[in-house]
């Protein structure tokens, strides 16, 4: 079931183990964060070239995460664009040594839930972008590529039951991988309050997929 | 078996139209912007000492020094706290494009109007045996703390225009600490400015017009401060 690991950014294999694991390391992409956060540095100072690696960096992140919430690619790529415009816009006010990932995901988030408001489009819009597609494209046996189908659409189902404030900060620390204190940034809240949420999301997958699990073996 | 996955992309299209869009709405650099918050901030601040002497003056009244100084100062010390907590400068463990966690940001609010009743008994108990205390009436309440909610806008003015149209996650809420942190400032001027030495009087024409401004920060927040 490694197929499945992958799907969606989840890490299933997890579900096995102590909650400390489940939270992604957060050196995986601080390399790229720190890079990010200097070149929004140098475009604050004036230099308008470095606009270009804030949104090579950032763009694909949030990109993502949005589509994993839209399931629209257009819409996606609209609340994107959107984004990027009001991090443009906040140039002048960008303070030294502030983080770009936690803003720049709470304005998408922010973005979002206005234009859902809005009432637009649909939310949940299948005539783009299948999240699960890219398991296609995996070059697997037909059955396992199935079986880990089935099982990112039960995950995906188990995380829309939780509660909003649970299923955000679990999306954000194993979906997006962000740190818990970016999490928390992004949130408005405390570490120890995203970790805690994180953890009953956690333990609430772990329990409806196991049980499930336990009964498809 | 692989496990090399594509993450979905952008089209390469949305970045021309991003770059294009940005080229055509240039935005100012820091230095350029940072010149003008200032002042535009210090206009604000001039102003509020200007509608200070304005519409009322210093006026010790029966109070010891002690009590003017003290009442004032601990005032203002407060409004300097609540200044840089709501505006995220203070504690300074990191630096943050966004504003401070909602629980800081209720916490502002609710500490704004406790230390300035605190302040109320504390000048009372001080200035206790020293001054001949005339009741004061609700006409002077009303009048006095209609005066600190008067001198409190343009303090809040000062606090939230910066941050106009940024706030992603609770607008109100940040309106309501800048509020609460302008009806600070409002609460040190009317100690210097009200002779009434009152636990009644501290409480409802000092202390309740931070309250009142917060109410009214957290309305013009939710539409000022609105990410836009």
């Amino acid at each position: 079931m490694v197929v499945a690991c992958e799907i969606g950014g989840y890490a299933s294999t997890a579900f096995g183990r102590d909650m400390t694991a489940a939270v992604p390391e957060a050196s995986a992409s601080s390399d790229d964060t720190t890079l990010l956060d200097r070149a929004m540095d140098r475009y604050a100072a004036g230099d308008d070239a470095a606009f270009e690696e804030v949104y090579d960096r950032l763009a694909p992140r949030l990109f993502g995460h949005l589509l994993r919430q839209t399931r629209d690619r257009s819409r996606a790529e609209d609340v994107v664009q959107q984004t990027m415009l009001r991090i443009h816009r906040a140039r002048g006010r960008f303070v030294p040594g502030a983080r770009v990932i936690p803003w720049a995901f709470a304005i998408a988030r922010r973005l979002l839930v206005d234009s859902h408001r809005r009432g637009g489009r649909e939310v949940l819009s299948v005539e783009d972008d299948d999240p699960f597609a890219e398991v296609a494209s995996i070059d697997a046996p037909a059955d396992d590529v199935a079986a880990a189908r089935e099982l990112a659409q039960r995950i995906g189902d188990e995380l829309a039951r939780l509660p909003e404030n649970q299923r955000v900060a679990f999306e954000l620390l194993k979906q997006e991988g962000l740190s818990v204190a970016e999490a928390a940034e992004t949130l408005g809240t405390t570490a120890a309050a995203v970790k805690l949420r994180a953890h009953r999301a956690y333990e609430a997958l772990r329990a409806a997929l196991g049980v499930r699990g336990g009964e498809k073996a | 078996m692989s496990r090399e996955r594509t993450p979905p992309l952008p089209s390469s299209d949305l970045r021309a139209r991003v770059l294009a869009e940005i080229a055509r709405e240039p935005a100012p650099p820091r230095a350029t912007a940072a010149a003008r918050r200032t002042l535009v901030q210090a206009a604000l601040a001039a102003g509020a000492v200007v509608l200070f002497f304005a519409t009322s003056h210093v006026h010790p009244g029966e109070r010891p020094g002690g009590v003017l100084f003290g009442t004032t100062l601990t005032a203002a010390l407060l409004a300097v706290v609540l200044t840089r907590g709501a505006s995220g400068a203070w504690p300074s463990d990191h630096v943050s494009m966004l504003p401070p966690s909602t629980s800081r940001l209720s916490g502002i609010v609710m500490a704004a109007f406790g230390v300035l009743v605190l302040v109320a008994f504390a000048a009372v108990l001080l200035a206790g045996p020293f001054v001949e205390v005339e009741p004061a009436t609700m006409r002077t309440h009303l009048a006095c703390g209609g005066l600190a909610i008067v001198q409190g806008v343009l303090p809040f003015a000062a606090l939230a225009w910066p941050r106009g149209g940024s706030d992603p996650r609770s607008p109100a809420l940040t309106g309501a600490a800048l509020g609460a942190a302008a009806g600070a400032w409002a609460c040190m001027l009317a100690w210097l400015r009200c002779p009434h030495v009152e636990v009644a009087h501290g409480v409802l024409a000092h202390a309740l017009p931070a309250l009142v401004l917060s109410g009214f920060g957290a309305l013009v927040g939710a539409r000022l401060l609105r990410l836009r």
